[in-house]
């Protein structure tokens, strides 16, 4: 590095007075002895200084007298607030009386739902299940898994697609990183690589094989956000940009949901077979 | 330190003389830090008003490992910016191209607000441009200027009361300055005082 680069990137600590008696010494230094680096300086300083010359209108005595009593009126609740909360047993003998109808009728509900309790055991639990019965029941065992995993599938990529759109729209040249809040990005990456471990173990079956590479893709891409380093990594954001790109996941994204809800053309069977190709 | 850790622990525990007694301590330094991120009284009141709600609300999350100024200054900043956000998405869906028109160069919103010489120096050009070039910032490279520049924070503790690195805390700040350097150059070429800095 440059000495002028070296002092420039010395600028910020020049100008909140943040130095270490060396690290002054030298900037002072090459301050003194480079006009363009002192002229760029004193700019910034005269800049600081016009800023620093604002003064501000204070409001008056009664706007800071009655503060309180208008902030007083918007304060939630003690419930809503989760300061610590008395127990049922304090709530119930508040206001230091015990109130005896309440326990009664509290005991009254409790011995009528046992009592219903063991109608139903009397009533319903006099037959054993039949083969037929215990087939039923597992073929409805195994369509309601797989309902749940489809749509823990769609929630999956459904999640993974509105981050990824958030990203590749994200113009690193002209926005502010920080209204990216890459921390929040990062999180939701981690929880979405964790459920990409489960659903990869749970897609076993040969026509799930085909969504369970497209969440190994997104996972690799996940990862690198998750990784992120910090708010400024422009970089990194660039380079998962490019990533969605190149690999098209967004593309294959949109066709395996439209393709596992039979909106496209022809969803038969071999039509999906061909659509797998595709993909 | 003590008193006012105490005072925090009291609030804690649901006491609201202990937390209307941190209000009182702290009103001041956060209207303040509001007025100098939204640039107005009325946006600043809103502000300084809803981050005390919500430090009451998380009172039970404040674990004290940061400094309850530094805590405050956090909620001050980051709900400036939610706000922000908000109003820029609601500006987008009613679309004022005239407020549009304005936040885009501060320097004509100042000669609108004083065409007429005398009331312009009446009403104190310097400080409508410096308010305008401020809020020309980003949030955060606003809030880290105001937080070293108005209230005198060390970069460290603004990198602490954000939860962001040093780095970009210099980063930033070194943004804003430049920023500001350009905003403010409009403001001396317009009205001839190059030479009065």
């Amino acid at each position: 590095m440059s000495d002028c680069r070296k002092c420039r990137a010395m600028f910020t600590e020049a100008l909140s007075d943040e130095f270490s008696q060396e690290q002054r010494q030298w900037f002072f230094d090459h301050i003194n002895a480079c006009p363009d680096c002192d002229a760029e300086y004193q700019a910034l300083i005269r800049a600081v200084q016009t800023m620093k010359q604002r003064t501000l209108d204070e409001p008056g005595d009664a706007f800071w007298d009655t503060y309180w009593d208008r902030l007083e009126k918007k304060l939630p609740d003690r419930q809503q607030t989760g300061f610590p909360q008395r127990t049922w047993w304090q709530q119930l003998s508040g206001r230091g009386r015990f109130q005896p109808q309440l326990a009664y009728r509290f005991a009254v509900g409790v011995a009528l739902i046992a009592v219903g309790v063991l109608i139903g055991k009397f009533y319903f639990s006099g037959s054993e299940p039949t083969p037929h019965t215990l087939v039923m029941q597992a073929k409805r065992d195994t369509s309601a898994q797989h309902v749940a995993l489809e749509t823990r599938t769609n929630r999956y990529l459904d999640r993974s697609k509105i981050l990824l759109l958030g990203l590749v729209n994200f113009d690193t040249k002209n926005e502010d990183a920080y209204a990216l809040d890459i921390p929040y990005q990062k999180q939701i990456s981690q929880d979405l690589v964790q459920e990409a471990d489960y659903l990869k173990d749970q897609l076993t079956e040969p026509s799930q094989q085909q969504v369970r590479e497209l969440i190994i893709s997104l996972e690799m891409i996940l990862l690198q956000i998750a990784n992120f380093e910090n708010q400024n990594d422009l970089a990194a954001i660039e380079v998962v940009k490019s990533g969605v790109d190149e690999t098209g996941i967004l593309l294959k994204i949109n066709l395996d949901m439209m393709n596992r809800q039979g909106q496209l053309p022809g969803t038969t069977t071999e039509q999906k077979k061909i659509n797998q190709i595709h993909i | 330190v003590n008193e006012e850790t105490e005072l925090v622990e009291r609030a804690r525990q649901g006491e609201k003389d202990a937390f209307r007694e941190l209000v009182e301590r702290y009103k001041k330094r956060i209207y303040s830090l509001s007025r100098d991120l939204t640039g107005n009284h009325h946006d600043a009141e809103d502000l300084s008003q809803e981050v005390f709600i919500k430090a009451y609300r998380s009172l039970k999350d404040f674990r004290g490992e940061a400094q309850f100024s530094s805590w405050l200054y956090r909620i001050t900043v980051n709900t400036s910016i939610s706000q922000r956000r908000k109003k820029s998405y609601t500006a987008l869906i009613l679309h004022d191209p005239e407020e549009n028109d304005r936040s885009e160069n501060p320097g004509q919103a100042v000669l609108a607000a004083g065409q007429d010489p005398e009331r312009s120096a009446e009403a104190g050009l310097m400080q409508i441009h410096i308010d305008a070039a401020l809020q020309q910032l980003a949030p955060r490279e606003k809030s880290i200027f105001v937080l070293r520049h108005y209230h005198d924070l060390p970069l460290k503790e603004i990198a602490e009361t954000l939860n962001i690195s040093l780095g970009s805390v210099k980063s930033l700040h070194f943004r804003a300055i430049k920023r500001l350097q350009k905003e403010l150059s409009f403001y001396r070429e317009e009205f001839g005082l190059e030479d009065s800095q």
